[in-house]
């Protein structure tokens, strides 16, 4: 499929684009290198280590994202630096900024990858590359009035916070493309639209990414009254939310572990085949992404995928296999009514019963009715899939169970996930294109 | 900033308080509030007339982002890391507005806070407040404090002659902080001042600084940079960001901790005759807890332990064979394997990893005959031992198809019969001492539910546990 082969291409033109910005860079810093006063090496010096030691401390947020505000910060805070105590000029150019950074942050990649605590990736460098030179052009170069921001702002001595104000600005484009970054990297490896990759990565680092914009202008604005003292001094309010954030995500992480122990019940008690849940739930994850599910509506997914078959616990005896596809209607339907039950009564988990319950529900009485929702929809195909396919990955399996699921489409199934579910298949290469234009559906 | 709780609770939770002592106390509650209101107004009104009046533009823009502050509540995040704006606001407002005006802004921080509270308890943190403040202006001028807007300081100057006099102050605030709180619990409910002083001064600990190195950034960002009022959105933008996603955390806790139970409970429900078992073992082994020694912190594992602890049945349920007549061995065989299926389940929950040695060795017993591993004595984690007398009171207190539920007494009775073979004597003697101050009530189960579900075995009646000591053929030849 052509659109799939998109995909790593725009993250190649990333890293090219970061390696010419490179080169640039190098020639820039060389030719204006004699500019730089002896306490402007002082605060790059500093600002380099701060970096490197950002690096080495990342926090993951929601579970899943990287996110360096330490080394953010720093990075975003040097191009702005341009005076120090008494009036000194730093003296930096747009380029030496640049290669400071680029150099320290490849330098703290590398020593996180000696220390094993994560893996050297290059397009984190390279973006990293590319919101540095953002700022640094921003603020150093493109003339606003004839002259760049970093001598206008010599002119607002008196009124402070309109340099405050302008610094923030660049800190918050700048950031924008960090995000913008994220999620271009978070859509290619997971196939989610960027978008709502977009909307997802704003929603999830939001909070954090504003703090880290704020320090990064007080940095900047800091270093002028107290020197290089400021730099670790000043980032001590967003070491807290750093601390808080983490935290958040320990929490996460211990409903994430719950709800995945809960799933595995079932496959304890012999009710369903082991890995059943989770299988369904990866399989659901694809297809929600596929569609352009919101990143909330892929984790409830998720989460009602794990836990579909949990009302099979109050079965006296387990189904032979565990397949609820095999089963009578009616009995599906009690069973994804107890799971649903047993979920209603919590606060945190009752957002997941009406998808678990609605699983029984074919596709055409819900199309009549006009309320089933979509996870339900997704949830029901992949479920079919797993049952019918029991986990064996070969092709003329998965073929198969495509083709007894098309029997019921349109009555059992929603054509458009099950489309979906092709999509997904072809990408891994479970079936091929011609095989689904044979299936017509 | 710690501030006195809703009064209606005691701050000394070791103490009950007879019923009837509020009233009797509310005088001198009364006069301890008003002096240190008094106090603080004192301290403003001598200032004013040695110093002149205060910076308003500080004062009133300190005051506005106090009680935002003071509305969200104070944060922990780890042993001895708060998070809390007001208070950076108030150290901020030493040098900024000077001693009258961190009166002002101390005091109207509190006053006009907008959570709800009990009149006496937001007047009582608003004069403390006051008082903070203005003990701390004082003292940082007497430190050599400088007021950064009206002198130029170079870097040195504004490390010695500002940040070291706000850490000066800051300390002796934070101490006159817990005594206020320890003289206020004092006459809320007798406890001894000091008692609560310290143990309020322990709970801060050093990393309670890092307000006093926040409040001096917003300062120097303040004065000497010369962003002013605008610093506020700059350096407490992420301080409000932190504070609030500490909120959201502990909501999160609290709502997962509900969520465990509520999925126990339900799951319970399959059979009638263990409805509410883990609570009531969760309750009675939080009862037993303090009197063995786990402290509050290991509480919280041993509540998840006894919660979950027989959470290995539902996998085991399918198996097991429909009780008729006596326990057989078939059923001994098949229930001796749900704590292993239980500890299977939760493998890979790093929250619960204290919880689950307690939660695999609740059915051994102190002689070594028990299982899964036959361990004796002290060698069975002392989670496990409190599980398992919990887990037999309930059962001998509940009502079981074949005899009906014995009272705390008669239950209790039982349980010391089996000390030194089945439980653990200290354990016992605990439960018995946390029953006394409390009486526990049988759980008393209908009998047209009986009726309904027919012959039930319940394998944590001790008699269980007894045929299966007895049973156990390799216990001796293992050891």
């Amino acid at each position: 499929m052509k659109p799939g082969r998109a995909w790593p291409r725009r993250s190649q033109a990333v890293v090219y684009t970061a390696a010419a910005a490179v080169l640039v860079a190098l020639v820039d810093a060389i030719l204006n290198l004699g500019e730089i006063s002896d306490v402007g090496w002082g605060i790059a010096l500093v600002y380099a280590v701060t970096i490197v030691v950002g690096e080495l401390w990342r926090v993951s947020v929601l579970g899943t994202r990287d996110f360096t505000p330490i080394a953010i910060a720093a990075s975003l805070a040097m191009p702005m630096t341009t005076t120090s105590p008494g009036g000194l000029a730093t003296g930096y150019s747009a380029g030496f900024v640049v290669v400071v950074v680029v150099v320290a942050t490849v330098v703290g990649d590398l020593v996180r990858q000696w220390m094993s605590i994560g893996a050297f990736v290059l397009g984190q460098v390279a973006s990293r590359v590319l919101v540095v030179a953002l700022a640094a052009v921003l603020y150093l170069v493109v003339p606003l009035d004839g002259r760049p921001l970093a001598e206008l702002v010599h002119d607002w001595s008196d009124i402070m916070w309109l340099t405050a104000l302008a610094m923030l600005a660049v800190a918050l484009v700048a950031m924008g493309l960090q995000l913008l970054l994220m999620a271009l990297r978070h859509s290619t490896s997971t196939h989610a639209l960027l978008w709502q990759s977009l909307v997802d990565e704003v929603g999830a680092v939001g909070p954090l990414a504003l703090a880290t914009t704020s320090s990064a202008t007080v940095i900047a604005l800091a270093v002028h009254a107290l020197g290089p003292v400021a730099i670790p001094l000043f980032l001590a309010p967003l070491l807290l939310l750093q601390l808080a954030v983490s935290r958040q995500s320990l929490v996460r992480d211990a409903q994430r572990q719950t709800i995945r122990s809960l799933s595995r019940l079932t496959d304890q008690g012999g009710f369903t085949t082991s890995g059943h849940g989770d299988r369904v739930a990866h399989l659901s994850l694809a297809i929600g992404r596929d569609l352009g599910l919101a990143e909330r509506d892929l984790v409830d997914l998720e989460y009602a995928a794990l836990l579909h078959d949990l009302g099979q616990v109050s079965l006296r005896r387990p189904i032979p296999g565990g397949a609820t596809t095999a089963i009578s209607p009616l009995d599906q339907r009690r069973i994804a009514h107890t799971g649903a039950s047993i979920l209603a009564r919590t606060a945190e988990l009752s957002r997941l019963s009406l998808v678990v319950s609605g699983q029984a529900t074919p596709y055409r009485h819900g199309r009549e009715a006009q309320d089933l929702a979509l996870a339900c929809r997704i949830l029901k195909v992949s479920n079919a899939f797993d049952d019918l396919t029991a986990g064996r990955v070969k092709r003329p399996v998965s073929l198969q169970a495509l083709e007894r699921i098309r029997l019921n489409l349109g009555y059992e199934y929603d054509p458009l996930v099950v489309r979906s579910l092709c999509r997904v298949l072809v990408r891994d290469g479970r079936v091929t294109p011609a095989e689904v234009v044979g299936l017509d559906i | 900033m710690p501030e006195a709780p809703q009064a209606s609770t005691p701050l000394s939770h070791a103490r009950a308080r007879p019923p009837g002592r509020d009233d009797r106390t509310s005088l001198p509650v009364g006069i301890y509030v008003t002096s240190v209101c008094v106090l603080a107004i004192g301290l403003a009104a001598f200032d004013w007339v040695q110093n002149g009046p205060p910076a308003w533009n500080a004062v009133i823009v300190l005051s506005i982002l106090g009680i935002l502050g003071s509305s969200l509540r104070e944060r922990e995040l780890g042993p001895h890391l708060g998070v809390s704006v007001a208070t950076v606001i108030l150290a901020a407002a030493l040098p900024l507005a000077g001693p009258a005006g961190a009166v002002i802004v101390g005091f109207l921080s509190y006053l006009g806070s907008l959570r709800t509270q009990r009149t006496r308890t937001r007047l009582f943190n608003a004069g403390m407040t006051g008082v903070m403040g203005g003990v701390g202006g004082v003292l940082y001028l007497l430190a050599g404090g400088e007021h950064p807007g009206e002198v130029a300081l170079d870097p040195l100057g504004l490390l010695l002659q500002v940040a070291l006099p706000l850490v000066l102050a800051y300390v002796v605030m934070t101490l006159l902080n817990t005594v206020l709180i320890g003289g206020m619990s004092r006459v809320v409910s007798g406890s001894r001042v000091w008692d609560v002083a310290s143990r309020t001064f322990r709970r801060l600990g050093g990393g309670y600084l890092t307000h006093a190195l926040i409040a001096f950034l917003f300062v120097v960002l303040w004065a000497p940079v010369g962003v002013g009022t605008f610093s506020a959105v700059l350096i407490l933008g992420p301080m409000f960001i932190a504070q609030w996603t500490l909120s959201r955390d502990a909501v999160e806790r609290r709502s997962h901790v509900r969520t465990v139970k509520t999925i126990v409970a339900a799951l319970e429900e399959a059979n009638p005759y263990s409805v509410g078992h883990s609570a009531r073992v969760a309750e009675l082994c939080d009862r037993i807890a303090p009197r063995v020694g786990i402290d509050t912190a290991d509480s919280e594992a041993l509540r998840y332990a006894a919660l979950l602890h027989d959470i290995g049945l539902i996998a085991v349920a399918p198996r097991m064979p429909r009780a008729r007549g006596p326990v057989d061995l078939d059923y001994l065989v098949t229930i001796t394997t749900h704590p292993e299926a239980g500890v299977r389940m939760l493998r890979g929950i790093d929250f619960l990893s204290d919880a689950v040695p307690g939660i695999l060795h609740h059915h051994e017993r102190v002689d070594g005959r028990g299982y899964p591993a036959g361990l004796a004595g002290e060698d069975i984690p002392l989670f496990a031992r409190v599980i398992a007398a919990a887990d037999a009171f309930d059962s001998l207190t509940t009502t079981r198809s074949y005899r009906g539920a014995l009272d705390q007494d008669a239950a209790m009775e039982v349980l010391r019969s089996r000390v030194g073979t089945h439980l653990d004597g200290q354990v016992v003697d605990a439960l018995a001492e946390a029953l006394s101050i409390r009486r526990w009530w049988p759980t008393v189960i209908e009998e047209d539910v009986r009726s309904a579900v027919g012959d039930a075995h319940d394998h944590d009646d001790p008699m269980v546990s007894d045929l299966y000591a007895e049973w156990s053929p390799d216990a001796e030849g293992v050891r």
